[in-house]
Protein backbone atom coordinates (compact mmCIF):
# COMPACT_ATOMS: atom_id res chain seq x y z
CA UNK A 1 0.00 0.00 0.00
CA UNK A 2 1.41 3.30 -0.96
CA UNK A 3 3.10 5.09 2.19
CA UNK A 4 0.59 8.15 2.39
CA UNK A 5 -2.73 5.89 2.84
CA UNK A 6 -1.26 4.56 6.02
CA UNK A 7 -0.05 6.08 9.19
CA UNK A 8 3.47 5.90 10.73
CA UNK A 9 5.32 7.05 14.14
CA UNK A 10 5.35 10.58 15.19
CA UNK A 11 2.74 11.12 12.64
CA UNK A 12 1.50 14.40 14.75
CA UNK A 13 4.71 15.66 13.24
CA UNK A 14 6.18 13.76 10.54
CA UNK A 15 4.20 13.57 7.30
CA UNK A 16 6.92 11.10 5.87
CA UNK A 17 10.75 10.02 5.41
CA UNK A 18 12.24 9.30 2.09
CA UNK A 19 15.74 8.07 1.19
CA UNK A 20 17.44 7.38 -1.60
CA UNK A 21 20.53 5.98 -2.69
CA UNK A 22 22.47 7.33 -5.99
CA UNK A 23 24.62 4.82 -7.90
CA UNK A 24 26.40 4.74 -11.33
CA UNK A 25 27.55 2.06 -13.34
CA UNK A 26 31.42 1.52 -13.49
CA UNK A 27 32.90 1.88 -16.79
CA UNK A 28 29.99 4.05 -18.27
CA UNK A 29 30.01 8.28 -18.14
CA UNK A 30 27.67 10.34 -16.02
CA UNK A 31 23.81 10.49 -17.59
CA UNK A 32 24.68 13.98 -18.32
CA UNK A 33 28.01 13.39 -20.70
CA UNK A 34 26.19 10.10 -22.30
CA UNK A 35 24.33 10.26 -25.98
CA UNK A 36 20.47 9.66 -26.10
CA UNK A 37 21.13 6.31 -27.09
CA UNK A 38 24.07 5.75 -24.91
CA UNK A 39 20.95 6.65 -22.28
CA UNK A 40 18.97 3.95 -23.68
CA UNK A 41 21.37 1.54 -23.58
CA UNK A 42 22.01 2.23 -19.48
CA UNK A 43 18.34 2.01 -19.13
CA UNK A 44 18.01 -1.31 -21.04
CA UNK A 45 20.82 -2.67 -18.69
CA UNK A 46 19.15 -1.54 -15.38
CA UNK A 47 15.72 -2.39 -16.65
CA UNK A 48 16.34 -6.05 -17.06
CA UNK A 49 18.32 -6.45 -13.80
CA UNK A 50 15.33 -4.85 -11.79
CA UNK A 51 13.18 -7.51 -14.05
CA UNK A 52 15.80 -9.96 -12.82
CA UNK A 53 15.34 -9.07 -8.61
CA UNK A 54 11.73 -8.36 -8.85
CA UNK A 55 11.32 -12.01 -10.09
CA UNK A 56 13.44 -13.76 -7.50
CA UNK A 57 11.58 -11.38 -5.19
CA UNK A 58 8.33 -13.61 -6.39
CA UNK A 59 6.55 -10.54 -6.62
CA UNK A 60 3.91 -9.53 -8.97
CA UNK A 61 4.86 -7.94 -12.19
CA UNK A 62 6.90 -4.77 -12.05
CA UNK A 63 5.59 -1.52 -13.12
CA UNK A 64 7.94 -0.24 -16.02
CA UNK A 65 6.96 3.92 -16.86
CA UNK A 66 9.84 5.64 -19.39
CA UNK A 67 8.81 8.95 -18.83
CA UNK A 68 9.27 9.75 -22.60
CA UNK A 69 5.47 8.08 -23.19
CA UNK A 70 3.85 9.86 -20.33
CA UNK A 71 1.50 12.51 -20.76
CA UNK A 72 1.45 15.95 -19.20
CA UNK A 73 -1.19 15.14 -16.73
CA UNK A 74 0.72 11.76 -15.66
CA UNK A 75 4.19 13.83 -15.53
CA UNK A 76 2.65 16.52 -13.42
CA UNK A 77 0.75 13.60 -11.13
CA UNK A 78 4.54 11.69 -10.89
CA UNK A 79 5.84 15.37 -9.73
CA UNK A 80 3.42 16.03 -7.55
CA UNK A 81 3.90 12.67 -5.51
CA UNK A 82 7.50 13.54 -5.24
CA UNK A 83 8.16 10.33 -6.93
CA UNK A 84 10.09 12.44 -9.84
CA UNK A 85 11.23 15.82 -9.80
CA UNK A 86 9.79 18.24 -12.04
CA UNK A 87 13.70 19.01 -13.47
CA UNK A 88 13.66 15.38 -14.49
CA UNK A 89 11.08 16.21 -16.90
CA UNK A 90 12.72 19.28 -18.96
CA UNK A 91 14.38 15.97 -20.86
CA UNK A 92 12.69 12.74 -21.04
CA UNK A 93 15.06 10.75 -23.52
CA UNK A 94 16.48 7.68 -21.65
CA UNK A 95 14.92 8.64 -18.23
CA UNK A 96 12.47 6.16 -16.39
CA UNK A 97 10.96 4.78 -13.54
CA UNK A 98 11.06 1.18 -12.17
CA UNK A 99 8.44 1.00 -9.44
CA UNK A 100 8.73 -1.74 -6.86
CA UNK A 101 5.25 -3.25 -6.11
CA UNK A 102 3.41 -0.70 -3.95
CA UNK A 103 4.69 2.34 -5.59
CA UNK A 104 6.40 3.14 -2.14
CA UNK A 105 10.13 1.97 -3.32
CA UNK A 106 11.55 2.71 -6.84
CA UNK A 107 14.47 3.51 -8.88
CA UNK A 108 14.94 6.71 -11.32
CA UNK A 109 16.83 5.59 -14.03
CA UNK A 110 19.38 8.34 -15.75
CA UNK A 111 18.67 11.47 -13.64
CA UNK A 112 21.36 13.16 -12.57
CA UNK A 113 22.77 9.74 -11.71
CA UNK A 114 22.67 6.16 -13.80
CA UNK A 115 20.30 4.73 -10.85
CA UNK A 116 18.91 6.69 -7.98
CA UNK A 117 16.86 4.37 -5.48
CA UNK A 118 14.05 5.64 -3.26
CA UNK A 119 11.84 4.41 -0.55
CA UNK A 120 8.98 6.34 1.24
CA UNK A 121 7.10 5.40 4.46
CA UNK A 122 4.53 7.14 6.25
CA UNK A 123 5.99 9.18 9.75
CA UNK A 124 9.10 9.02 11.37
CA UNK A 125 11.35 5.95 10.18
CA UNK A 126 14.39 6.54 9.38
CA UNK A 127 15.76 2.57 9.93
CA UNK A 128 12.79 1.00 8.21
CA UNK A 129 12.91 3.18 4.78
CA UNK A 130 16.77 2.53 4.59
CA UNK A 131 16.40 -1.18 5.80
CA UNK A 132 13.98 -1.11 2.51
CA UNK A 133 16.69 1.10 0.30
CA UNK A 134 19.29 -0.81 0.98
CA UNK A 135 18.39 -4.00 0.41
CA UNK A 136 17.18 -2.93 -2.81
CA UNK A 137 20.65 -1.37 -4.22
CA UNK A 138 21.87 -4.33 -2.62
CA UNK A 139 19.77 -6.73 -4.98
CA UNK A 140 20.94 -4.86 -7.78
CA UNK A 141 24.60 -4.29 -7.10
CA UNK A 142 24.50 -8.74 -6.91
CA UNK A 143 23.54 -7.79 -10.89
CA UNK A 144 25.32 -4.43 -11.98
CA UNK A 145 29.08 -3.15 -11.45
CA UNK A 146 28.84 -0.04 -9.71
CA UNK A 147 31.33 2.80 -9.98
CA UNK A 148 32.96 3.23 -6.21
CA UNK A 149 36.39 3.63 -5.08
CA UNK A 150 38.04 2.44 -1.65
CA UNK A 151 38.82 6.40 -0.77
CA UNK A 152 35.71 8.03 -2.09
CA UNK A 153 33.13 5.32 -1.86
CA UNK A 154 30.46 5.41 -4.44
CA UNK A 155 31.02 8.07 -7.08
CA UNK A 156 28.42 10.13 -8.25
CA UNK A 157 28.10 12.89 -10.79
CA UNK A 158 27.76 15.88 -8.13
CA UNK A 159 30.58 16.14 -5.62
CA UNK A 160 27.75 16.40 -2.81
CA UNK A 161 26.45 13.35 -3.08
CA UNK A 162 29.65 10.79 -3.12
CA UNK A 163 30.73 8.52 -0.64
CA UNK A 164 27.31 6.99 0.74
CA UNK A 165 25.20 8.27 -1.90
CA UNK A 166 22.68 9.03 0.47
CA UNK A 167 20.03 11.91 1.02
CA UNK A 168 17.79 10.95 4.05
CA UNK A 169 14.87 13.33 4.92
CA UNK A 170 12.04 14.14 6.43
CA UNK A 171 8.93 15.90 5.85
CA UNK A 172 7.30 17.50 9.02
CA UNK A 173 4.38 19.73 9.19
CA UNK A 174 4.95 22.91 11.41
CA UNK A 175 2.50 25.43 11.61
CA UNK A 176 3.46 26.17 15.40
CA UNK A 177 7.21 26.92 14.45
CA UNK A 178 6.03 29.15 11.24
CA UNK A 179 3.86 31.50 13.66
CA UNK A 180 5.98 31.58 16.24
CA UNK A 181 8.80 32.80 13.54
CA UNK A 182 11.82 30.51 14.57
CA UNK A 183 12.10 28.73 11.39
CA UNK A 184 15.35 30.73 10.48
CA UNK A 185 17.15 29.94 13.36
CA UNK A 186 16.35 26.56 13.31
CA UNK A 187 17.59 26.62 9.86
CA UNK A 188 21.09 28.23 10.71
CA UNK A 189 21.30 25.81 13.82
CA UNK A 190 21.02 22.65 11.50
CA UNK A 191 23.34 24.02 8.84
CA UNK A 192 26.21 23.96 11.18
CA UNK A 193 25.74 20.42 11.91
CA UNK A 194 25.49 19.36 8.46
CA UNK A 195 21.83 19.04 7.82
CA UNK A 196 19.54 21.12 5.87
CA UNK A 197 16.03 22.42 6.94
CA UNK A 198 14.18 23.38 2.94
CA UNK A 199 10.58 24.33 1.91
CA UNK A 200 8.51 21.14 1.09
CA UNK A 201 9.07 21.68 -2.93
CA UNK A 202 13.02 21.38 -1.78
CA UNK A 203 15.95 23.92 -2.42
CA UNK A 204 14.56 27.71 -2.42
CA UNK A 205 11.01 27.12 -1.84
CA UNK A 206 8.86 28.26 0.94
CA UNK A 207 7.29 26.07 3.39
CA UNK A 208 3.61 25.15 1.46
CA UNK A 209 1.16 24.15 3.48
CA UNK A 210 3.33 24.81 6.76
CA UNK A 211 5.87 21.52 5.63
CA UNK A 212 9.52 21.63 5.95
CA UNK A 213 11.75 19.06 4.41
CA UNK A 214 14.88 17.95 7.20
CA UNK A 215 17.64 15.88 5.19
CA UNK A 216 21.42 15.47 5.66
CA UNK A 217 23.83 18.01 3.20
CA UNK A 218 27.28 15.21 4.41
CA UNK A 219 27.92 11.66 2.54
CA UNK A 220 31.37 11.41 2.69
CA UNK A 221 33.62 10.67 5.50
CA UNK A 222 30.21 9.55 7.54
CA UNK A 223 28.36 5.97 7.50
CA UNK A 224 24.91 5.61 6.83
CA UNK A 225 24.51 4.38 10.30
CA UNK A 226 25.65 7.34 11.71
CA UNK A 227 23.51 10.19 9.05
CA UNK A 228 20.35 8.58 9.96
CA UNK A 229 21.07 8.47 13.96
CA UNK A 230 21.92 12.27 13.63
CA UNK A 231 18.92 12.98 11.91
CA UNK A 232 16.58 11.00 13.65
CA UNK A 233 18.08 12.94 16.85
CA UNK A 234 17.65 16.13 15.18
CA UNK A 235 13.64 15.13 13.96
CA UNK A 236 13.06 14.26 16.88
CA UNK A 237 14.41 17.86 18.47
CA UNK A 238 12.18 19.68 16.14
CA UNK A 239 9.36 17.82 16.88
CA UNK A 240 9.35 18.65 20.05
CA UNK A 241 9.70 22.25 19.73
CA UNK A 242 7.06 22.14 17.38
CA UNK A 243 4.93 20.35 20.21
CA UNK A 244 5.68 23.01 22.40
CA UNK A 245 5.00 25.65 20.29
CA UNK A 246 1.27 24.47 19.27
CA UNK A 247 1.00 24.26 22.84
CA UNK A 248 2.22 27.51 23.43
CA UNK A 249 -0.33 28.53 20.47
CA UNK A 250 -3.43 26.84 21.52
CA UNK A 251 -3.17 27.97 24.86
CA UNK A 252 -2.72 31.46 24.49
CA UNK A 253 -6.31 31.42 23.20
CA UNK A 254 -7.92 28.19 22.79
CA UNK A 255 -11.17 30.37 21.34
CA UNK A 256 -9.50 32.09 19.07
CA UNK A 257 -7.48 28.92 17.21
CA UNK A 258 -10.23 26.04 17.73
CA UNK A 259 -12.32 29.39 16.04
CA UNK A 260 -9.61 29.46 13.24
CA UNK A 261 -9.70 25.71 12.61
CA UNK A 262 -13.70 25.37 12.49
CA UNK A 263 -13.85 27.78 10.15
CA UNK A 264 -11.11 26.27 7.74
CA UNK A 265 -12.78 22.96 8.54
CA UNK A 266 -16.35 24.60 7.51
CA UNK A 267 -14.62 26.01 3.87
CA UNK A 268 -13.47 22.99 3.48
CA UNK A 269 -16.95 21.14 3.65
CA UNK A 270 -19.31 23.10 2.34
CA UNK A 271 -16.88 25.04 -1.09
CA UNK A 272 -18.17 24.89 -4.24
CA UNK A 273 -14.46 26.47 -6.11
CA UNK A 274 -11.25 25.61 -4.33
CA UNK A 275 -7.71 26.94 -5.83
CA UNK A 276 -5.28 24.60 -4.66
CA UNK A 277 -3.37 27.57 -2.72
CA UNK A 278 -6.11 28.17 -0.35
CA UNK A 279 -7.09 24.01 -0.33
CA UNK A 280 -2.98 23.59 1.36
CA UNK A 281 -3.87 26.37 3.27
CA UNK A 282 -7.22 25.29 4.76
CA UNK A 283 -5.84 21.59 5.15
CA UNK A 284 -2.89 22.55 7.29
CA UNK A 285 -5.01 24.22 9.53
CA UNK A 286 -7.40 21.07 10.15
CA UNK A 287 -4.58 18.99 10.28
CA UNK A 288 -3.41 21.64 13.26
CA UNK A 289 -6.77 20.44 14.88
CA UNK A 290 -6.03 16.78 14.00
CA UNK A 291 -2.89 17.23 15.92
CA UNK A 292 -3.69 19.48 18.58
CA UNK A 293 -6.62 16.51 19.29
CA UNK A 294 -9.85 18.68 19.16
CA UNK A 295 -13.16 16.17 18.63
CA UNK A 296 -14.15 15.77 14.91
CA UNK A 297 -11.21 15.71 12.29
CA UNK A 298 -10.23 13.78 9.82
CA UNK A 299 -7.66 10.86 10.40
CA UNK A 300 -4.20 11.65 9.24
CA UNK A 301 -4.20 9.52 6.55
CA UNK A 302 -7.22 11.39 4.88
CA UNK A 303 -5.09 14.28 5.51
CA UNK A 304 -2.22 12.75 3.49
CA UNK A 305 -4.16 11.91 0.81
CA UNK A 306 -6.14 15.32 0.37
CA UNK A 307 -2.18 17.06 0.67
CA UNK A 308 -1.19 14.73 -2.88
CA UNK A 309 -4.56 14.64 -4.14
CA UNK A 310 -5.17 18.16 -5.03
CA UNK A 311 -2.51 18.77 -7.27
CA UNK A 312 -3.59 19.36 -10.68
CA UNK A 313 -1.68 16.32 -12.23
CA UNK A 314 -3.34 13.66 -9.57
CA UNK A 315 -6.87 15.97 -9.61
CA UNK A 316 -7.58 15.14 -13.69
CA UNK A 317 -5.08 12.02 -13.58
CA UNK A 318 -8.26 10.83 -11.30
CA UNK A 319 -10.40 12.49 -13.33
CA UNK A 320 -9.39 10.80 -16.32
CA UNK A 321 -9.49 13.23 -18.66
CA UNK A 322 -7.59 17.24 -18.81
CA UNK A 323 -9.87 20.19 -17.02
CA UNK A 324 -9.28 24.06 -17.44
CA UNK A 325 -8.73 25.89 -14.39
CA UNK A 326 -12.22 26.82 -13.16
CA UNK A 327 -13.06 23.05 -13.23
CA UNK A 328 -10.01 21.64 -11.51
CA UNK A 329 -10.74 23.91 -8.47
CA UNK A 330 -14.31 23.05 -9.05
CA UNK A 331 -13.29 19.09 -8.81
CA UNK A 332 -10.58 19.77 -5.93
CA UNK A 333 -13.68 21.50 -3.62
CA UNK A 334 -15.85 18.32 -4.77
CA UNK A 335 -13.14 15.70 -3.80
CA UNK A 336 -12.04 17.73 -0.41
CA UNK A 337 -15.93 17.23 1.01
CA UNK A 338 -16.36 13.82 -0.34
CA UNK A 339 -12.92 12.95 1.67
CA UNK A 340 -13.57 14.62 4.54
CA UNK A 341 -17.51 13.50 5.03
CA UNK A 342 -16.20 10.11 4.77
CA UNK A 343 -13.62 10.38 7.15
CA UNK A 344 -15.13 12.29 9.85
CA UNK B 1 49.36 35.67 -14.48
CA UNK B 2 46.80 34.95 -15.91
CA UNK B 3 42.97 35.76 -14.57
CA UNK B 4 41.69 32.60 -12.61
CA UNK B 5 38.49 32.98 -13.83
CA UNK B 6 38.74 34.01 -17.84
CA UNK B 7 41.96 32.87 -18.09
CA UNK B 8 42.79 35.33 -21.22
CA UNK B 9 43.07 38.64 -19.33
CA UNK B 10 46.28 39.27 -16.79
CA UNK B 11 45.21 39.33 -13.51
CA UNK B 12 45.94 42.83 -11.72
CA UNK B 13 43.27 42.48 -8.62
CA UNK B 14 44.24 40.04 -6.06
CA UNK B 15 41.88 39.38 -3.10
CA UNK B 16 42.51 37.00 -0.17
CA UNK B 17 39.49 35.04 1.76
CA UNK B 18 39.48 33.39 4.82
CA UNK B 19 36.88 30.46 5.05
CA UNK B 20 36.50 28.31 8.21
CA UNK B 21 40.08 29.25 8.89
CA UNK B 22 41.47 28.22 5.48
CA UNK B 23 43.04 31.22 3.69
CA UNK B 24 42.11 31.68 -0.37
CA UNK B 25 43.84 33.35 -2.56
CA UNK B 26 41.89 35.05 -6.18
CA UNK B 27 44.00 36.52 -8.78
CA UNK B 28 41.35 37.90 -11.23
CA UNK B 29 41.45 41.05 -14.29
CA UNK B 30 39.96 43.65 -13.70
CA UNK B 31 37.01 42.88 -15.80
CA UNK B 32 35.90 39.44 -14.18
CA UNK B 33 36.72 41.23 -10.71
CA UNK B 34 34.11 44.27 -11.63
CA UNK B 35 31.32 41.73 -12.91
CA UNK B 36 32.31 39.29 -9.63
CA UNK B 37 31.42 42.84 -7.46
CA UNK B 38 28.18 43.74 -9.41
CA UNK B 39 27.13 40.15 -8.94
CA UNK B 40 27.22 38.99 -13.01
CA UNK B 41 28.80 35.78 -12.30
CA UNK B 42 25.78 33.82 -11.08
CA UNK B 43 25.51 30.53 -10.05
CA UNK B 44 24.71 27.45 -12.82
CA UNK B 45 25.23 25.18 -10.57
CA UNK B 46 22.33 24.66 -8.32
CA UNK B 47 25.17 23.93 -5.30
CA UNK B 48 27.34 26.53 -6.41
CA UNK B 49 25.42 29.58 -3.92
CA UNK B 50 25.18 26.83 -1.22
CA UNK B 51 29.29 26.47 -0.72
CA UNK B 52 30.49 29.59 -1.93
CA UNK B 53 29.08 32.07 0.53
CA UNK B 54 31.56 34.73 0.42
CA UNK B 55 32.63 34.58 -3.10
CA UNK B 56 30.60 33.38 -5.51
CA UNK B 57 31.77 31.49 -8.59
CA UNK B 58 30.41 29.47 -11.18
CA UNK B 59 30.13 26.25 -9.39
CA UNK B 60 31.65 24.32 -6.70
CA UNK B 61 34.62 24.72 -8.74
CA UNK B 62 34.16 27.88 -9.20
CA UNK B 63 37.75 29.18 -8.58
CA UNK B 64 41.11 27.46 -8.02
CA UNK B 65 41.97 27.25 -4.58
CA UNK B 66 45.62 27.72 -4.98
CA UNK B 67 47.81 30.37 -6.41
CA UNK B 68 49.01 29.42 -10.02
CA UNK B 69 52.47 29.35 -10.95
CA UNK B 70 53.34 32.62 -12.76
CA UNK B 71 55.52 30.79 -15.49
CA UNK B 72 53.57 28.33 -16.66
CA UNK B 73 50.46 27.96 -19.19
CA UNK B 74 46.94 27.37 -17.60
CA UNK B 75 46.77 23.49 -17.59
CA UNK B 76 44.04 22.32 -19.99
CA UNK B 77 43.20 18.99 -18.06
CA UNK B 78 41.11 16.86 -19.89
CA UNK B 79 39.54 13.51 -19.05
CA UNK B 80 40.91 10.73 -20.61
CA UNK B 81 37.97 8.63 -20.56
CA UNK B 82 34.78 10.89 -20.74
CA UNK B 83 36.58 14.38 -22.41
CA UNK B 84 35.55 16.40 -20.05
CA UNK B 85 37.93 19.64 -19.42
CA UNK B 86 38.27 21.54 -16.12
CA UNK B 87 36.89 24.28 -17.37
CA UNK B 88 33.46 22.12 -17.91
CA UNK B 89 33.94 20.77 -14.24
CA UNK B 90 33.60 24.80 -13.05
CA UNK B 91 31.17 25.72 -15.18
CA UNK B 92 28.76 22.73 -14.52
CA UNK B 93 29.76 21.06 -11.33
CA UNK B 94 29.32 17.95 -12.06
CA UNK B 95 32.04 15.19 -13.21
CA UNK B 96 31.65 13.20 -16.32
CA UNK B 97 32.82 9.63 -15.49
CA UNK B 98 33.98 7.95 -12.12
CA UNK B 99 37.74 8.66 -13.93
CA UNK B 100 36.82 12.18 -13.58
CA UNK B 101 37.75 11.35 -9.92
CA UNK B 102 40.96 10.59 -10.44
CA UNK B 103 41.99 13.41 -13.06
CA UNK B 104 40.72 16.15 -10.95
CA UNK B 105 41.32 14.92 -7.92
CA UNK B 106 43.49 17.57 -6.61
CA UNK B 107 40.51 19.95 -7.19
CA UNK B 108 38.17 17.84 -5.92
CA UNK B 109 39.75 17.52 -2.56
CA UNK B 110 39.45 21.24 -1.65
CA UNK B 111 35.84 20.91 -2.55
CA UNK B 112 35.08 17.75 -0.33
CA UNK B 113 36.77 19.70 2.45
CA UNK B 114 34.55 22.78 2.38
CA UNK B 115 30.88 21.62 1.20
CA UNK B 116 31.35 17.91 3.47
CA UNK B 117 34.07 18.09 6.01
CA UNK B 118 35.52 15.05 5.03
CA UNK B 119 37.79 13.95 2.06
CA UNK B 120 37.26 10.35 2.79
CA UNK B 121 34.63 7.59 3.03
CA UNK B 122 34.33 5.54 5.93
CA UNK B 123 34.20 2.08 4.63
CA UNK B 124 31.42 -0.30 5.80
CA UNK B 125 31.41 -4.20 4.84
CA UNK B 126 31.20 -5.13 1.06
CA UNK B 127 28.08 -7.24 1.31
CA UNK B 128 25.74 -4.92 2.97
CA UNK B 129 24.59 -7.78 4.95
CA UNK B 130 25.63 -6.20 8.31
CA UNK B 131 23.64 -2.70 7.25
CA UNK B 132 20.54 -4.54 6.53
CA UNK B 133 20.80 -6.46 10.13
CA UNK B 134 21.62 -2.68 11.84
CA UNK B 135 18.38 -1.41 9.89
CA UNK B 136 16.39 -4.15 10.64
CA UNK B 137 16.84 -3.96 14.53
CA UNK B 138 16.14 -0.44 14.89
CA UNK B 139 13.16 -0.72 12.67
CA UNK B 140 11.79 -2.61 15.23
CA UNK B 141 12.39 -0.61 17.70
CA UNK B 142 10.75 2.79 15.82
CA UNK B 143 8.08 0.46 15.51
CA UNK B 144 7.66 -0.75 19.34
CA UNK B 145 8.55 2.20 21.08
CA UNK B 146 7.77 1.56 25.05
CA UNK B 147 4.17 3.76 25.09
CA UNK B 148 3.81 6.39 27.62
CA UNK B 149 1.37 7.72 29.47
CA UNK B 150 0.65 10.12 27.27
CA UNK B 151 0.73 8.11 24.37
CA UNK B 152 -1.83 5.91 26.07
CA UNK B 153 -4.29 8.61 26.41
CA UNK B 154 -3.69 10.01 23.09
CA UNK B 155 -5.01 6.36 21.87
CA UNK B 156 -7.66 6.03 24.31
CA UNK B 157 -9.06 9.82 23.10
CA UNK B 158 -8.58 8.53 19.10
CA UNK B 159 -11.37 5.50 20.31
CA UNK B 160 -13.37 8.12 22.54
CA UNK B 161 -13.58 10.55 19.56
CA UNK B 162 -14.06 7.38 17.01
CA UNK B 163 -17.48 6.30 19.11
CA UNK B 164 -18.52 9.94 19.50
CA UNK B 165 -18.04 9.80 23.36
CA UNK B 166 -17.27 13.51 23.48
CA UNK B 167 -17.67 14.13 27.00
CA UNK B 168 -14.67 11.41 27.61
CA UNK B 169 -13.02 12.68 24.75
CA UNK B 170 -12.90 16.68 26.48
CA UNK B 171 -11.73 14.61 29.71
CA UNK B 172 -8.82 12.70 28.08
CA UNK B 173 -7.73 15.77 26.07
CA UNK B 174 -7.63 17.84 29.02
CA UNK B 175 -5.62 15.25 31.01
CA UNK B 176 -3.35 15.05 27.82
CA UNK B 177 -2.47 18.95 28.15
CA UNK B 178 -2.19 18.59 31.92
CA UNK B 179 1.04 16.04 31.60
CA UNK B 180 2.23 18.04 28.51
CA UNK B 181 2.27 21.28 30.64
CA UNK B 182 3.95 19.01 33.47
CA UNK B 183 6.29 17.53 31.02
CA UNK B 184 7.49 21.09 29.50
CA UNK B 185 8.02 22.28 33.18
Amino acid sequence: MTWYLQEGPENDVVISTRIRLARNLKDVSFPWRLSPVELESVRDRVTSAFRDVVRDMGSERPVIVELNTLGDIESCALAEKRIISRAMLKDTRGKSLLLYPGESDGILVNEEDHLRLYSVGAGLCLFKTAGCVIKCAADMEKRLSFAKSDRLGYLTACPTNTGTGMRASAMLHVPGLIRAGVIKRLADRLTKAGYALRGAEGEGSDAYGDMIQLSNQVTLGVSEEQILTDLDRFVHDVAEEERKARRALYENDPPALEDEIGRAKGKLLFSRLMTTEEAMRLLSLVRLGKELELPEMPSYSTLQELFIGIGEGVLQQAAGKPLDPRNRDEERARRIREALRSSM
Amino acid sequence: MLCQKCMQNDATIHMTQVVNHVKEEYHLCRACASALQNGEMGSKSPWGDLFEPVLPGPSLFGYPFSRPDRRAAPKRVVCPQCGESERELRDTGLLGCSQCYETFLDLLIPVFRRAQGHTQHIQVPDDSASWIAITESASKEEENKPTSEIEQLRSELRTAVEREDYKEAARLRDAIHELERESST
